[in-house]
């Protein structure tokens, strides 16, 4: 900063007086962490925000560089209007402040704020938007003439890179602001973020970035993945968002024996109940296929509701969605059902309640979703929660008791992964060229990339250059030319062009998009689902019971539903999120009798709790719990570990694995977040300590790959990473000749390489995402060192225990169609019912129901194509 | 596994060919040839190996059939123009050279439409679809179920159908196979580099699979149907 500049905390500082005027004017008055950013920002300081939904964190991030603007004399002579002409000053220098945000929802609003508060401060900035709706003309027009404020997505950010106007654009860039970063951290837009920004940085070095989060339990590594290992930058918290209240709906009676899949329909009564006290609700479900039934079932229930009651999901049309949150903003609706896609930070108004379906599976999540009630500082956060299982009161008896001490989980950035960095190099070099080994020096200064080694570096170069290491593994592979040993440039504009479209890391999860005959679209659905669906099939979708009329063309054409007959709900992948390690150990507390944790849900669950006492023991923080049992299926052994599903299934294969290694067995594995059956026809130990050596955590980097269909999970892996590292292209198949002869699926992509090139790291880094991603081996080494310092205990009760329960009807759902499960578990379900009522009966073979629901089964076996597990 | 064709016989090889003993000819379809080539052209790194691969298969199928068997390709013969190159005509005549003798019919498919002189040139005789050989119709894409009565039996390619047979619910796996459809054998890709589709199998479908050194049928019980289950 030069010398002499006016002081902003003055009390004669003009643009800060006129900023506090303008909060005035509307009724507030700044936050002081607001005026701690505006002062940090005007210092040249970079740094992370975190702070609750709703606490003016667009103006504390704004308002930094506006004050900047204002100082160095960008107003407006005359006093604001809210004319869009740009003033003096505007157009001028490339963009200023750039904006980067997640949603392309968020995108709009975003403009809309800035351009309200830039009004009424009467700076004659211009903002404008840039993702992938706007058209091609308003960008090349934007490239020719960037406006002041530029508000874009990861992607487009980086298709900004990718042009030799990029000079212009950011020639004059003062600041970056990274909005929801918190959303972006945890995946691979997080990486491609921190490229950008590495690049932008070495165009900028004053540069400074400010990134905006909700509250994290690593927020000092959130800080740093923003702005590099050696960034330094600043920590600023927001205000407390007021107090959040976690509420639960506890039915009258609790089943005993709980088991999930009736999706909590059972308290609909009660939730209407909570809807009909009025105002604005939202009503949060897991999995996409849960809000479609919920918007059927509200709207069966109150017909008189369709105009009020609307749905919003990530896969119903934008449209739809718009005027989902258009009636938020309005406060005209009564009640939407959404998924996590409107958990980010979609601006609407603060709804009177929010009501959370199953298990948020986090805290975090919670806390993110109870701030959409009640904006208002100091204004109390209710959430009601629904549980769909038993199990679930205490998780939410337990998510009340980690809000309350504060705890929340952290999300980690991914290590290096190669396919970003060869499309970051890519797209560079697209923009008339780029010296390699400045390409290098800008990736190792991001957190991701910091261990960078040059062999690696070297690889990415190969890669991009000739395909792949050995030059004659690669023949006539054109993509970038190095020249000079540095310079990278594209091999042609074919490159270029195919290059543009494939810019970004988000999965293609080969979706159809639905529309109705007369042409309208209703949104897109997973072609896995719909590839089981015959003409004349109903299904339930975007709030509508929909008929499928054909498939042509990647494109579902449906028509509303007249006749009467079975519905089906479709099912997406991604929908089962592991539980949080946070929010485990806090349920495994509560078993154990934690007295943080406690409320109605935990006095109505006692009957569960008493027997799985009475039957074996509860499992807890300080205690692992293995049982033991027999029935006509064969010897069954629970162990109660409360590491999430991930990683039990990473859990499960090691002990099937090692118990095979120990004598020849055959062991089926089952699991659900709180623990693992094992399934076999010879006994398992009974020893506490032949399974301390089962769980023991030496040698589980080389027992896991070894144990697992390691290969098959990463060729699935495999997807996203051959579509960003550019193996395969993301447009539709079929969309012109010249792409159609360049489709090949990422599995046999897969086959190629690993047969082919054995060495390639993208195979190998498949390999490790399975490992850490999908398998959290992290997480599993880590909580088998805990597992070691508990006590065991194994116990033989007398038939399937409360806790047991459940992970058996899982382990029946993934081998039987979903009809015959139903009717099986709820058989067993009565009769450990009875027997847990009848203590005599108790004392028989726990298996005998079992075996007699076996029988019933194997006529479903054969050949079943029963739907996938959701 | 030999099946009865039309009164032909027909023996399905578990390396992906079809014998027709009564004529000498062993059929195959979808070789793709050049598709890596192809793919690197257009800045996809696929490594090389695969047209080689491809041809390999080619050479085993026929050391395994009779003297004087004539080769007869059901279309796809390569993937596209930017994959033929040197390096493809080279391995090419590698493969020509171990197989001299072997007269070669090429029944054109859509992706060789723009390559037929070039299959000419490499000593393919060239032929446009429906092609006749004793009283089997050969074609590169198959005709829709009904299009012709089973009185009209053929052998096509085109689909490259593979199958996906289950064990329990949660594994299973993919085998390229024979589908036997309405009034046409559809065969399964030769290639190395080739996508199957999943079949979709309608009442009085066959479908046969390679099993180690046979070939077997998947009992239609097992087969993953078009029509509504689970």
């Amino acid at each position: 900063m030069k010398d002499g500049r006016p002081r902003r905390d003055g009390p004669r500082h003009e643009p800060t007086a006129r900023v506090e005027a303008w909060f005035a004017s509307r009724g507030w008055a700044p936050f002081e962490y607001q005026r701690t950013v505006w002062a940090a920002h005007d210092d040249g300081d970079s740094g992370l925000i975190h702070v609750a939904t709703g606490m003016g964190k667009t103006l504390a991030a704004a308002g930094g560089p506006v004050i900047q603007a204002l100082t160095a004399g960008g107003a407006d002579p005359q006093p604001p209007s809210a004319s869009r002409t740009p003033g003096p000053g505007a157009g001028k220098g490339g963009v200023k402040l750039l904006w980067v945000t997640p949603l392309r929802a968020l995108a709009r609003d975003t403009v809309q704020s800035l351009q309200a508060f830039l009004v009424g401060v009467g700076l004659g900035w211009t903002v404008e938007l840039r993702t992938g709706d706007v058209s091609s003309s308003v960008k090349g027009r934007q490239r020719r003439s960037p406006p002041d404020v530029l508000v874009t997505t990861p992607e487009s950010l980086s298709l900004l890179l990718s042009y030799p106007e990029k000079g212009r654009t950011f020639g004059g860039l003062e600041t970056v602001v990274v909005d929801e970063w918190h959303e972006l951290l945890g995946g691979k837009r997080g990486t491609q973020t921190e490229l950008g920004l590495s690049h932008l940085r070495a165009m900028r070095p004053d540069l400074r970035v400010w990134g905006l989060s909700a509250t994290l339990g690593n927020l000092d590594q959130a800080l740093k993945v923003l702005l590099g290992p050696e960034g330094g930058g600043r920590l600023v918290a927001g205000p407390p968002g007021g107090e959040v209240v976690v509420e639960t709906l506890v039915p009258d009676t609790v089943i005993r024996f709980p088991w999930s899949g009736h999706l909590g329909l059972r308290l609909l009564p009660q939730v209407l109940e909570e809807l009909e006290r009025g105002g604005t609700s939202l009503l949060f479900t897991n999995t996409r296929a849960q809000a479609e039934l919920w918007h059927q079932a509200l709207l069966d229930a109150r017909p008189q509701w369709s105009e009020v009651v609307a749905l919003h999901h990530g896969s119903i049309s934008a449209e739809a969605r718009k005027s989902a949150e258009q009636g938020l903003s309005d406060g005209t609706l009564r009640c939407v059902v959404c998924t996590s896609s409107l958990d980010l930070g979609v601006d609407f108004q603060p709804v009177d309640r929010v009501l959370q379906v199953g298990s948020p599976k986090g805290v975090g999540r919670l806390l993110q979703r109870a701030g959409r009630s009640g904006h208002r500082p100091g204004a109390k956060r209710r959430v009601v929660c629904v549980p769909t299982h038993a199990l679930e009161l205490l998780e939410f008896a337990a998510a009340r008791a980690a809000v309350e001490e504060g705890e929340v989980e952290p999300r980690e950035a991914p290590t290096g992964p190669l396919d970003v960095l060869a499309q970051h190099v890519v797209t560079l070099a697209l923009a008339g060229g780029i010296s390699a080994e400045a390409v290098y020096q800008e990736a190792r200064s991001t957190w991701s990339f910091r261990g960078l080694s040059r062999e690696a570096w070297g690889w990415v170069l190969d890669f991009v250059v000739r395909g792949g290491p050995a030059l004659q593994a690669y023949p006539r592979y054109r993509r970038l030319v190095m020249e000079d040993d540095d310079r990278l440039v594209p091999a042609g504009p074919a490159v270029t062009r195919s290059h543009r479209q494939a810019v970004g890391t988000i999965a293609d999860e080969g979706t159809l998009s639905v529309r109705f005959l007369k042409g309208r679209r209703l949104g897109s659905v997973e072609e896995a689902f719909l590839s089981r669906l015959r003409p004349g099939d109903r299904f339930l979708f975007s709030g509508r019971v929909l008929e499928l009329v054909r498939v042509k063309d990647m494109v579902a054409y449906v028509r509303r539903a007249t006749r009467s007959g079975r519905t089906t709900v479709p099912r997406w992948a991604g929908g089962r999120l592991p539980l949080s390690s946070h929010l485990a150990r806090w349920v495994a507390a509560g078993l154990a009798g934690d007295p943080r944790i406690q409320g109605p849900e935990l006095d109505a669950l006692e009957p569960l709790l008493d027997l799985q006492r009475r039957w074996s023991r509860l499992p807890g923080p300080e205690r692992l719990v293995v049982e033991v049992a027999r029935s006509r299926e064969g010897h069954h052994a629970f162990l109660f570990t409360f590491l999430g599903r991930l990683a039990h299934e990473g859990l499960g294969a090691l002990l099937a694995w090692r118990l095979s290694q120990i004598e020849p067995r055959t062991v089926g594995v089952a699991l659900n977040d709180y623990g693992i059956e094992l399934l076999s026809p010879d006994p398992f130990p009974e020893e506490a300590s032949a399974w301390r050596s089962l769980l023991d955590p030496a040698g589980l980097e080389e027992d896991l790959p070894a144990c697992l269909n390691a290969a098959e999970m990463a060729r699935r892996r495999f997807r996203q990473i051959a579509r960003v590292s550019g193996l395969v292209h993301p447009g539709p198949p079929g969309r012109s000749r010249s792409t159609k002869n360049l489709q090949a699926s990422s599995g046999l992509l897969y086959d190629v390489l690993a047969r082919y090139d054995p060495d390639n790291l993208l195979v190998d880094q498949a390999h490790r995402e399975v490992l850490e991603r999908e398998l959290e081996a992290t997480r599993l080494r880590d909580g088998l060192g805990a597992l070691a310092q508990r006590e065991l205990t194994v116990t033989h009760p007398p038939r399937f225990t409360p806790l047991a329960f459940p992970i058996w009807a899982e382990r029946l759902q993934s081998q039987v169609s979903s009809e015959s499960w139903l009717q099986r578990v709820q058989r067993m379900a009565e009769s450990l019912e009875a027997a847990a009522g009848n203590p005599e009966a108790a004392t028989g073979n726990p298996g005998a129901a079992a075996g007699k629901l076996r029988a019933s089964a194997t006529s479903v076996r054969g050949g079943e194509v029963g739907p996938d597990a959701d | 596994m030999r099946i009865d064709l039309g009164g032909e016989e027909v023996v399905l090889l578990p390396a992906g060919g079809a014998l027709l003993p009564g004529h000498r000819a062993l059929l195959v379809a979808d070789l793709h040839l050049g598709k890596g080539a192809a793919f690197r052209a257009a800045g996809r790194a696929v490594p090389a190996g695969t047209s080689g691969e491809t041809l390999e298969r080619l050479s085993a199928l026929l050391r395994a059939a009779p003297r004087d068997t004539d080769l007869w390709i059901l279309g796809d013969l390569f993937h596209s123009p930017s994959g033929v190159t040197p390096e493809l005509a080279g391995r090419w005549r590698g493969w020509r050279e171990e197989n001299p003798s072997t007269a070669l019919h090429l029944v054109h498919g859509n992706h060789d439409r723009t390559l037929l002189d070039v299959a000419r040139e490499w000593g393919c005789q060239v032929l446009a679809p429906p092609t006749r050989l004793g009283s089997l119709t050969l074609r590169h894409i198959p005709r829709e179920r009904f299009d012709a009565g089973l009185a009209d039996p053929g052998v096509a390619g085109h689909l490259h159908p593979v199958v996906r047979l289950r064990e329990g619910r949660r594994s299973g796996f993919r085998l390229p196979c024979f589908w036997l459809r309405g009034p046409d054998l559809v065969l399964p890709a030769l290639g190395a580099f080739v996508d199957g589709a999943r079949l979709r199998a309608e009442r009085d479908d066959r479908v046969f699979v390679p099993a180690g050194d046979q070939v077997l049928e998947v009992p239609p019980a097992q087969l993953p149907s078009s029509s509504r289950t689970g």
